[in-house]
């Protein structure tokens, strides 16, 4: 374990790891700026400066990477605080098959009826941004079906929290396969990229304002947590004994980390395992220690991400057509997971 | 030390009233009646199953009484700030638990939670600790003997370590009221010898109320000023320990024989049925 001694001086530490984070999330990002097809579709890479056009593209699709990983991340080492969990990721708790289940119905609603949804100007502007609502709604309803069904004596109990996630996230995986038999066959490949998540040029500005703000309010929030969460490690009983308000610590945690995790499934789709390793690699380095988590990881999640969005997007005239992100985030995370877990020597 | 801290340390006493709680139908206290002075160490006595560790749970302020009520310094638990409380009344498990490794020193100074943020306004706000924590937790740390692991992972030690880095947390709290759940079972001889010294010393010299719950007869007898011996989730007897430890008392709550010798009790043989 690499750790700077922040025991005597915890506030300089801080500073320093924040510091370090977001000079390399700068580098990083200028990097993935400067990389890309020169035209969108074009075979051959260029590195640099491109056209101003070229580059708000790039800029708003580098940017939207670096929210999604870095709230997802943010979400992964809140759960796995809350459940005490090394193993848990934003996914867990079912939000992801939530929204999953809101796209689908979008879906389903805009091929058989979008002539007609079109027709009025209010839903056609809501249509305008594409699966993000949908997805947003989704994952939320299935967050407060959660937390309600997460319950024990009237506050969050960790297990029966975990028990209702994987529950709700069965029954909507069974919902989705309903729904895709009322899809016609063409819409089928829309649904399939966005279960591995997919980053778009095309996100709206606002969305992304928006994201970057809900990702600046749970970090705040986070932050306020972390110390909570450390004595939340220990047994229940000796948590109370210590002064810690386990339900209202529980509650907040549960929802900072599902909005997070929502915004990011609006914004870009369920990605898979930024939110697992990322956590775990800062902990592995840095210790449990959950502020100085907080504050690591979620610079680690915005440069994996945006690093593996920017290898898409490059790879992107090499295959038939991009691959959706999540691919990748699985084959390079999945192998160094299993790396890391290989060489642990003790099971946390 | 800040000098409120010893001043609201000393002579704080707590007691239970007519505390009665059950899981549903299930009665188990019922009309608890017990006192805990400072100044005293009282131990807690009784069979499996008779209650001792859910009247601790109940004084903690982790369950709550269905009826009754727990004083702290005379003020009903239920009025006191879960903040307030925490840094009234240290606590030690029976066994520890800790999710992820953190160290030793991480584990001790999260005893000082509850006096956290004392170095300024962002320290409060991050809930961090302060120079007076971390000289606490040093001190405690080199009074449990457990300064050489400061470093270690705590999950890595054996459960006797544990146990005792769990003790530096609850002293490193320096709270009026002390409660230890069976805390010598894991210790070594000379540790737990170690351990009942130092209880009888922070409460005879400084003044705390330390609630001692054990099985341990012949430690309790030695080193207890009172006991409360709980049957069946009712006190069957409370007092000084000379007039509850005495053979027809234990004899009748634990089903042994007792045969006193010298300073010491010595238990025989199970009572035939």
């Amino acid at each position: 374990m690499i750790k700077l001694n922040d025991h005597d001086h915890p506030i300089f530490g801080y500073m320093f790891y924040v510091a370090a984070g977001m000079l390399l999330t700068t580098l990083v990002l200028m990097l993935c700026l400067a990389l890309g097809p020169g035209l969108p579709g074009h075979k051959t890479i260029s590195v640099g400066i491109s056209s101003p056009a070229i580059m708000s593209l790039r800029m708003t699709r580098v940017g939207a990477a670096a929210i999604v990983g870095a709230a997802l991340a943010l979400s992964g080492v809140l759960l796995q605080g809350l459940l005490r969990n090394p193993l848990a990721d934003p996914y867990v708790l079912g939000i992801s098959s939530g929204g999953a289940v809101g796209v689908m119905v979008w879906i389903v609603l805009s091929s058989t009826c979008g002539a007609a949804i079109l027709a009025n100007p209010w839903l056609a502007e809501l249509f305008r941004y594409g699966q993000t609502l949908p997805a947003l709604c989704g994952s939320l309803v299935a967050c407060t079906v959660v937390y309600f069904l997460g319950q024990r004596k009237g506050q969050i109990d960790p297990l029966t929290l975990l028990l209702a996630g994987v529950v709700l996230g069965a029954i909507c995986g069974g919902l989705i396969m309903l729904l895709q038999n009322l899809v016609p066959y063409g819409a089928k490949t829309n649904l399939l990229s966005y279960l591995f998540g997919y980053i778009s040029e095309g996100t709206p500005t606002v969305v992304l304002w928006t994201g970057l703000g809900v990702l600046l309010a749970g970090w705040g929030l986070a932050l306020n947590l972390g110390g909570a969460l450390n004595i939340a490690a220990l047994s229940d009983v000796e948590a109370v004994s210590l002064g810690v308000r386990l339900g209202r610590m529980r509650m907040l945690a549960f929802f900072c980390a599902s909005f997070l995790t929502a915004g990011s499934i609006a914004l870009a789709g369920p990605i898979g395992f930024v939110g697992l390793i990322c956590p775990h690699i800062c902990r592995m380095i840095f210790g449990p220690e959950h502020r100085r988590l907080i504050l690591i990881a979620p610079f680690v999640g915005a440069i994996f991400l945006m690093l593996a969005d920017t290898f898409v997007r490059i790879t992107g005239s090499w295959f038939a057509g991009e691959l959706p992100v999540g691919v990748v985030t699985a084959l390079c995370g999945g192998p160094f997971f299993l790396y890391l877990l290989s060489r642990r020597r003790v099971w946390e | 030390m800040c000098a409120h801290q010893t001043a609201d340390a000393v002579d704080m006493n707590m007691e239970a009233e007519n505390v009665a709680f059950g899981y549903g139908e299930q009665p188990v206290l019922q009309q608890v009646n017990a006192a805990f002075p400072a100044g005293q160490i009282t131990a807690i006595l009784g069979p499996n199953g008779s209650g001792k560790s859910t009247l601790m749970q109940i004084m903690l302020g982790f369950l709550r009484p269905q009826s009754g009520v727990v004083r702290l310094g005379g003020r009903p638990l239920a009025a006191i700030s879960e903040r307030q409380r925490a840094s009234q009344i240290a606590f030690v498990p029976q066994s520890p638990t800790v999710g992820f490794s953190y160290t030793v020193e991480e584990i001790v100074l999260m005893g000082r939670w509850p006096r956290r943020g004392a170095d300024g306004a962002l320290h409060a706000a991050l809930g961090l600790a302060g120079s007076d924590d971390r000289a606490a937790a040093t001190r405690a740390m080199w009074d449990l003997d457990v300064h050489h692991l400061a470093r270690r992972a705590f999950g890595e030690l054996s459960g006797g370590e544990q146990q005792r880095v769990t003790i530096a947390r609850a002293l490193a709290l320096d709270a009026p009221i002390l409660l230890f759940d069976e805390v010598t079972a894991s210790l070594d001889l000379w540790h737990q010898l170690e351990f009942l010294a130092r209880i009888a010393d922070v409460a005879h010299q400084r003044g705390r109320c330390v609630i001692w719950i054990t099985h341990d007869l012949n430690q309790a007898h030695e080193y207890a000023d009172q006991v409360v011996l709980l049957n069946y989730g009712r006190v069957v007897a409370q007092g000084p320990v000379k007039s509850v430890l005495v053979p027809e008392v234990l004899e009748a709550v634990y089903r042994v024989k007792v045969d006193p010798l010298g300073k010491s009790l010595r238990f025989l043989r199970k009572v035939s049925e």
